[in-house]
């Protein structure tokens, strides 16, 4: 079956371009973010999350390149083919942008000649180069759980450098040294697609073309593919994903604990991403996550929320509302009995307390919410860290929290209403 | 666990991250180790490769359900459906792959690369495989089936399957698919089914070598980057000599603006001078590439000649080392198999000439041997008394210069013979470097931590060499007819030799 190394070169060549030109309107539409407000669904910012403390801004960006983008290359790769995905990676394209010019960094050989400087296998990065891009892959998921993920302004600069990592790259070495020595998806790329994926083209075996799996190439002047491949290293996943393989079995440094670490690095991510909604997976599905403009603002608290503030673990709502069709969390006043004062002599009896659900200061605007939303990491619009949990009763006026109506919590409803 | 959770969020993250995949490593790198002992209990050879191979895929299974489990690329659509299909479709597509993958195993990948290669080198036999194909197509032939194919091959002149097996090897070593040093072993069935012996795949190799001196200094992977790039770098010119409409397409009629071109082809090649000068080669008028080529053989006949008489005259003292003789014989052999053709298109009459010069000096056992292997015949020469047109080196240098030879027996026969005239020559040839070159079991038979002494090896050896037998014997023949000590440890690249009766040689 050779359904995505056949994939003409002209078609490649279009999807990246396609690709690419996505690929950096999403990053100006995350850059641009805190000067204009795109969004046209501005309801989202109906709830907040379950532990009762966060800005939700209304950038979908975040949502849809951590929530579909990755998703989808990573169900690309393992469903597909590593083949397709790394033939059409905007990252890959960008990286060649030098080499499309002509103007790459060149080492000097004998003869006054010059050739293109390439990644030698025994150089340090050579040898360890799985080292270094499991290391980035890590710093890029703790980076995703800082603020990337939530971040529209933080995800663009992130995703800005990294095209202009590629390019450097690029500049600095022949072939597709981003792809195989630098990019952090690289090792990942090479665990998803094992010996072979399951549609993928077999290298090895006879009838197999020239240009094999996705190995580089360009189209030639009569029409056709010629190969552009330089060998930038071998054993190739572009080349023969299997011979790969069995090749880097064993002593390929730093491979076999990338690909054991592999499954606790996804599961503690995502475990730590529901930690940051309060354990909810309701936070973690809903996408939730990628609203919450705050988490930068918590990074110096406990990831637990008991550790820090039991109140509002304990005034958390147990249903979670849906972040398209928001219904309103009403919070509930929880009746707890505090212990007796005594003085030794004389014995107060309990009174009952409230603990206070937390409160958005600021009543919502759907223009102001994006444009200011540098301020609220640092104005405490939202939190009221100052809230004394334990309060006399007030007096409950069940109007005000009308099931009907949008809640907003802090006592504010939505303009209009 | 709780006391890192209590840790502010800057620095419990990355430690709880970073925790998963430690842990996560910890559990799958003992799960690897679980398999193997349960695996080499089961008697399975490839323990260790099996072992690694499926932890990684049950990893591979692992991370992508999790990931799935947790992620949504359908953002809740339909209620939250499709999140459903993608996750149940993932768990089934990856228990699919795990379950072809399972017994996967890198000589099975091997064995499908190199019937891949016996299935080119099938192509010109297709009439005579018509029968056997029953109407089907070549490609259509899974990889037992192309072997078994090539066993059905219709009694073939034997140098047809040294033939075969030959490029064969130089397929797989072009494209970096096998180690020289591993390719005896790897190849065995394909020599099985081929009816060729040890010495026929050292023959192979030698004649690769002729043609291709760089082979015998490559490993796998350097072979497999300079196929790329060569052939890269061979598609670029080409698509320039194309563009070149307006002149004529040739190398030599280049404008400025082409040669720029073809510049910016070299530098990005990555191809290295000789690299990049046997790409250009390919795109010369045939008369230019051939002339060095054939001037090189020459040179190497010369030498073997020359050489041949050295080991000749040494051998009426000694006759030890009459195997070598058969050994010079035998590269004698693989050099004509390629200069002849070569002879025959080269119109250079110098060269020519200096042919012709030669071909008297050239013994009856060689001409022999070169019509067995690929029925050619020399034109019959009446012997010169003339003293020979090269110079007769020195013993010593001539059995150094078999240090680098591919069959490792002859090396090392060799060098036990230089002990004899030169200890210190010995002791300076035996610390070069045999790249990819398999070891030997007359090293092992000799070394010192043997019971059996030397004399008592030599003793056997001289019986075997004085013994008369139709067929010339090199020093893997007779060591073959040898019962080596069963203590003798198993030489990694290389099988046990068995143990055969001197009788029955």
């Amino acid at each position: 079956m050779q359904i995505f190394s056949r994939l003409s070169e002209r078609h490649a060549h279009m999807i990246r371009w396609l690709l690419l030109l996505g690929w950096l309107a999403l990053i100006s539409s995350l850059l641009l973010s805190p000067w204009f407000d795109i969004d046209p669904i501005p309801e989202r910012l109906a709830t907040c999350a379950p532990i009762g403390r966060c800005t939700l801004h209304d950038n979908d960006g975040n949502r849809i390149f951590w929530g579909v983008v990755v998703p989808l290359g990573i169900l690309t790769i393992f469903g597909l083919s590593h083949e397709l995905w790394r033939r059409v990676c905007p990252l890959a394209f960008v990286s060649q942008l030098f080499r499309a010019l002509g103007w790459q960094r060149t080492t000097e050989l004998e003869g006054s000649r010059v050739n293109v400087m390439r990644v030698r296998a025994e150089s340090w990065l050579g040898r360890h180069h799985v080292q270094l891009q499991w290391t980035l892959f890590i710093a890029g998921l703790t980076l995703r759980l800082f603020v990337v993920n939530s971040n529209p302004f933080g995800l663009g600069l992130f995703l800005l450098l990294t095209v202009i990592a590629a390019v450097i790259v690029g500049w600095a070495f022949g072939g597709k040294a981003w792809c195989q020595y630098f990019c952090p998806m690289g090792p990942v790329q090479t665990i998803l697609t094992g010996p072979r994926s399951l549609l993928g083209t077999p290298s090895h075996l006879g009838g197999t073309p020239k240009i094999s799996q996705s190995m580089c190439r360009a189209t030639s002047a009569q029409g056709g593919e010629k190969s552009t491949c330089v060998a930038c290293q071998t054993p190739c996943l572009d080349i023969d994903s299997e011979r790969s393989y069995w090749q880097t079995l064993r002593g390929k440094r730093g491979l076999t604990f990338a690909w054991y670490s592999y499954p606790g690095l996804v599961l503690a991510f995502f475990l730590l991403l529901q930690a940051q909604g309060g354990a909810d997976l309701g936070y973690l599905r809903s996408g939730r996550w990628a609203y919450d403009s705050s988490v930068l603002s918590r990074l110096w608290e406990p990831l637990t929320p008991s550790a820090s503030a039991p109140h509002r673990a304990e005034s958390a709502p147990k249903k979670q509302a849906p972040i398209i069709a928001p219904s309103p969390p009403i919070p509930t006043p929880v009746r707890s009995e505090r212990p007796a004062l005594s003085s030794g002599v004389v014995s107060l009896p309990p009174r009952p307390v409230f603990y206070e659900p937390p409160r958005y200061t600021r009543p919502w605007r759907p223009s102001q919410a994006a444009n200011s939303e540098p301020r609220d990491h640092a104005e405490a619009d939202v939190i009221q860290d100052d809230i004394d949990p334990v309060k006399e009763v007030p007096e409950i006026n069940s109007e005000q929290l009308s099931p009907k109506e949008p809640y907003y919590v802090g006592g504010s409803r939505k303009p209009g209403s | 666990m709780p006391a890192l959770s209590a840790l502010p969020r800057l620095i419990s993250i990355p430690l709880l991250l970073v925790s998963g995949g430690l842990v996560s490593f910890l559990i799958l790198a003992g799960l690897e180790r679980l398999q193997l002992s349960l695996l080499r209990e089961a008697g399975h050879q490839n323990a260790l490769e099996l072992s690694r191979q499926r932890t990684r895929i049950i990893a591979t299974f692992l991370a992508v359900n999790l990931f799935f489990w947790f992620a949504d690329p359908s953002l809740g659509m339909l209620g939250g459906l499709l999140g459903r299909v993608i996750r149940s479709s993932i768990l089934m597509i990856s228990a699919i792959w795990v379950a072809r993958l399972w017994h996967r195993s890198s000589r099975a990948y091997r064995r499908e690369a190199t019937s891949a290669s016996l299935q080119k080198q099938l192509i010109p036999f297709l009439p005579q495989l018509a029968d056997a194909l029953d109407g089907r197509d070549l490609n259509e032939l899974s990889s037992d089936e192309i072997f078994i194919l090539a066993k059905s091959l219709p009694a073939q002149a034997r140098h047809g399957n040294l033939t075969i097996y030959r490029n064969v090897l130089q397929d797989l070593f072009r494209k970096g698919r096998l180690d020289r040093a591993a390719s005896f072993r790897q190849l065995d069935e394909l020599r099985k089914v081929l009816d060729l012996r040890e010495e026929e795949h050292h023959a192979a190799i030698r004649e690769l070598a002729v043609l291709d001196p760089v082979l015998l200094h490559l490993d796998a992977r350097q072979h497999q980057s300079r196929d790329v790039r060569e052939s890269a770098a061979s598609e670029a010119i080409a698509d320039l000599l194309h563009s070149m409409a307006d002149t004529e397409p040739s190398l030599a009629a280049l404008l400025p603006r082409h040669r720029q071109q073809l510049e910016k082809i070299r530098r990005q090649s990555g191809l290295d001078e000789d690299g990049w000068s046997s790409v250009l080669s390919g795109f010369l008028p045939d008369g230019g590439l051939l002339i060095p080529l054939v001037e090189r053989e020459l040179h190497l006949l010369e030498q073997a000649l020359a050489d041949r008489l050295t080991v000749l005259e040494a051998s009426a003292r000694q006759p030890l080392l009459r195997p070598l003789l058969v050994s010079l014989d035998l590269q004698m052999v693989s050099l004509l198999v390629a200069l002849l053709p070569q002879m025959l298109s080269c119109r250079d009459k110098h060269l020519g000439r200096r042919f012709e010069q030669m071909l008297c000096w050239i013994p009856v056992t060689v001409r022999t041997a070169l019509h067995y292997r690929c029925g050619l015949q020399l034109p019959s020469v009446e012997p010169s008394d003339q003293p020979p047109p090269f110079l007769i080196p020195q013993l010593v240098d001539v059995l150094a210069g078999f240090w680098q030879d591919p069959d490792p027996e002859t090396a090392a026969w060799a060098q036990w013979m230089l002990r004899r005239y030169s200890p210190v020559r010995a002791a300076a040839v035996a610390r070069q470097p045999r790249p990819g070159l398999p070891p030997s079991h007359l090293f092992a038979a000799l070394s010192p931590d043997q019971t059996a002494p030397e004399g008592a090896l030599e003793r056997q050896l001289r019986q075997l060499i004085d013994q008369e037998v139709d067929e010339p014997r090199t020093p893997a023949t007779l060591l073959s007819c040898l019962p080596l000590h069963p203590s003798q440890p198993a030489l990694p690249g290389l099988e046990a030799r068995p143990f055969l009766a001197l009788p029955e040689c």
